[in-house]
């Protein structure tokens, strides 16, 4: 049996950078990988393994009646598969009705989880979805559910992204499996050290000189360009760019102080927790205020 | 034993197979002959687990002769030797529940059992025979179906398309008159939504539409499988599948294909029924944004592929 290898993250967080990394450095080649082989090994809501794996037809199912048979579906993937498993998820981490964790530990050698500041995300989000700033700001503080549904079928199955704050503490403290925690603002900042530890944490055989030329092959730059000259079959329809800008910060050109006002109110401790406290001195006072500690 | 149902069993027709029942099916089109049945459904204790199953997944199990189905808030279904399936209810489920996986997995594998090939797909006739639409769930089978119905076409099956493969030419017999459709579909075919029933209680958005039921023991020869397949290309267009490409197509949208595996000779057996019916139907695949499509562009483009 070889454990499963979660790539997690809440969504435009950096988890297709990371996994464009990871295949990079797994290839070696003098060339980036084109982003549609990225490599790894699917997401965990696609819904075509869970009708072939569990034998029914999802579409037939109720969420919560998906939900009971997926942790056997990752443990039957683990199981059958010789060489190790990298598998995307944007859910939080959780249970189903039955009380068994989603993402079961007997089928999870660990989980690399991307976290970015929620703020970036936010604004990453409303152009990835094609939304108003203030619907992507409900999705990221929890007061609207992620994946409400749609009036059909999508190619995935029902996934819970909760708020962001809910999300990371989801990972970072409730899997109970190891979970190597790396931010986005970090691989931009000290790509070598980061990207580096991530393979490390993960098993892979580490070699910085290799480390290197995939962080090069894996560039916001070069994801882009590959974009542009061939598409991505991860951009939704009505987003205009998957790779749209790669950077931090850029949340002080687009949220209005009341914007950065709500997010804080929601998650102003994990964004103290994981470093995002420091970086919020243009804003005002009162903001500043509610921030916890 | 197993040929009595008693008196007050319900008899229906569907796949050229004259099925007793103790349930009712609504969904099925009554039986009006007295033939003797071929296939019983009857509820009773079924096992957890088969004895030495060929290959299991996390909710069916299969050996040459058995299929076990579990779906656990709905029933467990044990699909026997082409002829029988037996339904224990799980606590609190619904009767409209039980028989979406009743008529859809259970019937799909009892099919195979019987030696015939399944295909995950619509069926209309047209004026040359029999075209089958496939393709993984939500690519527009059930669409395609409702839309060929609204213009005066038969619909012979949704979802499940059952061939007989042998005979001098591959043909369709008709399953249920019923299309289930999501309510994007229906808004895109401007079809009311209000009237209809849910496919299952709390399955939000998914409807039943009655179609108009045709002659129930017909065999039609297939002339053609249509296999949809979203692709970049924003217009539709048809591409004919050839050689080991068709043939792998097709198995790919075998019904319940993961269910062959454990049945043997059947599972030997399909392969030469793909092959036998890529020699006799034109394979061509549908490439095109499904659902973005100008639903009347990929309807011309059809129609006059029906007549090649």
């Amino acid at each position: 049996m070889s454990p499963i290898i979660w790539i997690a993250s809440y969504p435009k967080s950096g988890n297709t950078w990371l996994r464009a990394f990871l295949a990079n450095y797994a290839s070696d080649g003098s060339q980036p990988v084109e982003l549609d082989d990225l490599g790894t090994d699917g997401i965990a809501t696609d819904r075509d393994w869970f009708d072939e794996l569990v034998g029914l037809e999802s579409s037939n199912l109720l969420d919560e009646e998906i939900d009971e048979y997926r942790p056997e579906l990752y443990e039957l993937l683990a199981e059958s598969s010789p060489e190790p498993l990298w598998i995307k998820v944007h859910d939080a981490f959780g249970y189903n009705a039955a009380g068994r964790a989603l993402f079961p530990a007997t089928a999870t050698k660990l989980a690399l989880y991307v976290l970015r500041c929620p703020l970036d995300v936010a604004v990453s989000l409303r152009h990835h979805l094609a939304i108003s700033l203030d619907r992507s700001i409900d999705l990221v503080v929890g007061e609207a559910k992620s994946g409400a549904r749609s009036p059909g079928l999508s190619r995935q199955l029902r996934h819970d992204w909760r708020s962001w704050g809910e999300h990371v503490s989801s990972w970072v403290d409730e899997a109970p499996f190891p979970v190597h925690v790396l931010r986005y603002e970090d691989m931009l900042a000290r790509p070598l050290e980061t990207f580096g530890a991530a393979a490390r944490a993960a098993g892979l055989a580490y070699d910085p000189a290799r480390v290197a030329r995939a962080v090069a092959h894996s560039h916001f730059e070069v994801l882009a360009a590959l974009e542009q000259a061939k598409g991505f079959v991860e951009r939704p329809a009505k987003a205009e760019k998957f790779f749209r800008e790669g950077r931090s910060g850029g949340w002080r050109h687009a949220l209005s102080p009341a914007q950065v006002d709500r997010i804080i109110q929601a998650h102003g401790e994990p964004m103290k927790r994981f470093g995002y406290a420091a970086g919020l001195d243009a804003i005002g006072a009162d903001s500043r205020a509610n921030l916890p500690g | 034993m197993l040929d009595e149902l008693g008196a007050e069993a319900h008899r229906y027709v569907a796949y050229g197979l004259t099925i007793a029942s103790e349930l009712e099916c609504p969904e099925l089109t009554p039986c009006e002959d007295s033939l003797t049945p071929d296939v019983w459904f009857r509820t009773g204790a079924t096992p957890r687990d088969l004895i030495a199953p060929r290959v299991r997944g996390v909710a069916f199990q299969a050996t040459d002769r058995q299929f076990l189905i579990d779906v656990r808030s709905v029933a467990r279904y044990l699909v026997s030797d082409g002829r029988e399936i037996v339904i224990e209810p799980a606590s609190g489920s619904d009767a409209t529940s039980l028989r979406v996986f009743l008529l859809g997995a259970a019937l799909g594998g009892l099919l195979h059992q019987r030696g015939r090939l399944p295909l995950h797909g619509s069926a209309i006739e047209t004026s040359q025979g029999a075209a089958i639409f496939c393709g993984p769930s939500g690519f527009g089978k059930s669409t395609l179906a409702a839309l060929f119905s609204r213009r005066g076409y038969r619909v012979l099956a949704d979802d499940l398309a059952c061939i007989d493969p042998d005979g001098d030419f591959p043909r369709i017999t008709p399953g249920h008159p019923n299309v289930l459709l999501w309510a994007d579909s229906l808004a895109h075919l401007n079809i009311d939504a209000s009237g209809l029933a849910l496919a299952r209680p709390r399955l939000e958005d998914k409807y039943c539409l009655p179609v108009q039921p045709g002659p129930p023991r017909m065999a039609i020869p297939v002339r053609a499988v249509y296999v949809l397949r979203t692709t970049k290309a924003a217009r539709p267009d048809l591409i004919s599948l050839r050689g080991v490409g068709a043939l792998r197509t097709l198995t790919e949208n075998t019904y319940c294909r993961r269910f062959l595996k454990g049945m043997g000779a059947q599972n030997a057996r399909h392969f030469h029924q793909v092959g036998r019916l890529r020699k006799h139907a034109r394979i061509v695949g549908i490439h095109g944004s499904h659902l973005n499509w100008p639903l009347g562009m990929l309807v011309e483009l059809l129609e006059k592929d029906f007549q090649t």
